[in-house]
């Protein structure tokens, strides 16, 4: 029973890990880039949830200030994790865009985006050369 | 003096912005000499951060108004300085060679993007190796994988596109793991800086163990990918191979050292050496740099194609380094930075004469290779220096690298390292001297008449002459590299 209680109380590492494993599995295995990238996008998420959820500090507000006056830290969450997870989410944005663009090339090179289609048409012309 | 303690962010800067100045550059000629100009300005800096390191010890310099943990932190001790330096200056020397090399295997529109890209990888890579806080880190290593897959694709054809997609994927796969695993740390002790996360994990880790040992395996998996450590180098030979010549450099001889930098940056700064010892972290680095040096020797004796050779040999390279770092003694430890140094130099130096051998000749497999010493004299010589280097013969660098890391394996009892070491170096000699001894010492096949030698034009022979003379003087006098080095393994 306890450890019922256990896993429960920690719900937000398991929905992260499983969601990171969905996205670190269809990165690894799906040999459809626009589905890998699809992947690597859910991987990414699931760890900025992770980060956010730590940050996050239950009955807190935003650490938006409005207007003057004196500020009491006690009434915001951590603000720290959410600045992280801008820059994080920039980096995956630049990934993504850049392996979109790659993916394009290789459609316009083989006129297909399946990653075994492309090494099997590769290897066939290979075989007459 | 003081303003020394700048240079390490100004090295930074300096990349960055000349990075972003070359896409406004109009001709090809002054954008090729403008990234030199830029390395070699780095290049000077380093050495200056290297002379204060050495005459006033490690000193942090924090990049903000804000002081750590809040703010972002450079920690610049022997280690870092030292990395540096060996990026700078052998940056410097590739973009040398660059100038020559670049217009003939690069379409003209992509050139001033590979400079702007080369550029922010020379600059992402010193942030690696600089930074003190660890979030900072993973974004110099999501700058570094991105550029470092940008200078393979500017190549433009089918082989260099579907290279660089399979490498962003295994990329961009060891940067989730990477991330997650600072989520953990994150999650646990409440800090980014490396310093306050050693301070706070030797307090908390008994009570979360399982976030421990998940971060450890993750670091280890994320840039064992990155550093292409055995068993995990399968991206790398196809990556490394359908490069243009220069950016095969670049990523064999620098880009592996900066992760492997990174790793030994987070193992020994956040986890610290009593948290190491109690993971099973020793004997996973060693089983998996004896599995490099040993089967990487073999597969690399069964490519056809120097470049894959080439590419190969850096997988077991690498091996040395983690092979030296599971050592956990300070011999082993100067030995795995004195690798590192060491592989930067010969692995540039042999991949700049394959890029020759292949644009003079238009030859590509060892097979072709007989008689080629007549045609490319100082190629070849220069490489032959190389593959004795790699192999390991006295007077050369690579000798220093392995009597250190050997000795660190008899320091620490572990007879069966010494042997592996033993065996990878004529495992290594195998398949580099064939290629030296057909070069000079075999009959042209038929067909295939003796003509006259190639004349390099200088910036393709003097930076390769340079590090020739390096590779033989780091042989010859290693005392002067070795005493500094030595300094940033006092942590045993």
């Amino acid at each position: 029973m306890s450890s019922v209680v256990h896993l429960a109380n920690n719900y937000i590492y398991i929905a992260s890990f499983t969601l990171f494993l969905i996205g670190f599995s269809i990165l690894l295995l799906n040999s459809n880039l626009i589905k890998k990238i699809i992947g690597m996008n859910i991987m990414d998420t699931s760890v900025f949830l992770l980060f956010i959820s730590q940050g996050y500090i239950k009955g807190r507000k935003a650490p938006i200030l409005e207007g003057g006056g004196s500020v009491n830290p006690a009434e915001y969450v951590n603000p720290v994790p959410s600045a992280l997870i801008l820059t994080g989410i920039v980096v995956a944005v630049s990934v993504t865009a850049f392996l979109l663009a790659l993916t394009v090339k290789l459609y316009n090179l083989y006129g297909t985006v399946d990653m075994d289609e492309i090494i099997e048409i590769r290897r066939s012309v290979d075989g007459n050369s | 003096m003081e303003t020394v303690r700048n240079f390490p962010v100004l090295i930074i800067y300096i990349f960055f912005i000349g990075s972003f100045i070359q896409p406004l550059v109009r001709n090809v000629r002054i954008s090729l000499l403008l990234t030199v100009a830029i390395s070699a300005v780095s290049s000077a800096a380093s050495a200056a951060v290297v002379y204060y390191v050495r005459t006033n010890g490690d000193f942090l310099f924090d990049v903000a108004p804000w002081s750590a943990p809040w703010g972002i932190e450079l920690s610049i001790g022997t280690l870092e300085a030292f990395v540096i330096a060996v990026i700078c200056s052998v940056g410097t020397l590739i973009s040398i060679y660059g100038i020559g090399m670049v217009e003939k295997e690069i379409p003209a529109r992509n050139i001033k993007i590979y400079n702007a890209l080369f550029l922010a990888l020379l600059g992402s890579m010193t942030g690696i190796a600089a930074t003190g806080d660890i979030f900072n880190m993973y974004v110099f290593i999501e700058i570094t994988s991105i550029t470092a897959c940008g200078i393979i694709s500017v190549k433009d054809d089918k082989k260099s596109i579907e290279a660089t997609v399979k490498y962003l994927v295994y990329s961009s796969l060891a940067s989730g793991c990477i991330l997650l695993a600072i989520a953990l740390l994150y999650g646990i002790t409440g800090n980014l800086n490396i310093r306050y996360i050693h301070h706070h994990l030797t307090e908390v880790m008994y009570l979360y163990p399982r976030n421990v040992l998940l971060a450890s395996c993750l670091i280890i998996v994320g840039f064992g990918l990155k550093a292409a450590m055995f068993p995990l180098h399968f991206w790398l030979p196809d990556a490394h191979s359908s490069a243009p010549t220069t950016s095969s450099a670049v990523l064999s001889a620098l880009v592996l050292k900066a992760y492997s930098v990174g790793l030994i940056k987070i193992l020994t700064g956040v986890f610290g050496i009593v948290v190491m010892s109690l993971l099973p972290l020793k004997t996973i680095l060693m089983y998996l740099g004896s599995g490099a040096v040993l089967i990487g020797s073999l597969l690399a004796m069964t490519q056809s194609r120097i470049k894959r050779m080439l590419a190969y040999s850096s997988v077991v390279q690498m091996g040395y380094i983690f092979l030296a770092l599971s050592l956990f003694n300070r011999t082993g430890f100067t030995g795995a930075l004195f690798q590192i140094l060491n592989h930067a130099l010969t692995k540039t130096l042999l991949f700049l004469s394959a890029g020759n051998i292949k644009y003079y000749t238009g030859k590509e497999s060892i097979e072709q290779l007989k008689g080629i010493g007549y045609r490319m004299p100082v190629t070849m010589a220069v490489f032959s220096v190389g593959a004795l280097s790699m192999v390991g013969l006295p007077m050369t660098s690579g000798f220093n690298s392995k009597w250190y890391i050997g000795y660190g394996a008899i320091e620490a009892g572990k007879i069966g390292v010494l042997i592996v070491i033993v065996i990878s170096s004529l495992l290594n000699a195998a398949y580099y001297l064939p290629v030296v001894v057909s070069a000079f010492f075999r009959r042209p096949s038929p067909g295939d008449e003796i003509q006259q030698p190639v004349n390099l034009p200088w910036f393709t022979s003097v930076p390769m002459i340079v590090m020739a003379v390096l590779i033989i003087v780091l042989g010859l006098y290693p005392d002067p590299v070795i005493n500094f080095i030595s300094g940033a393994a006092k942590i045993f």
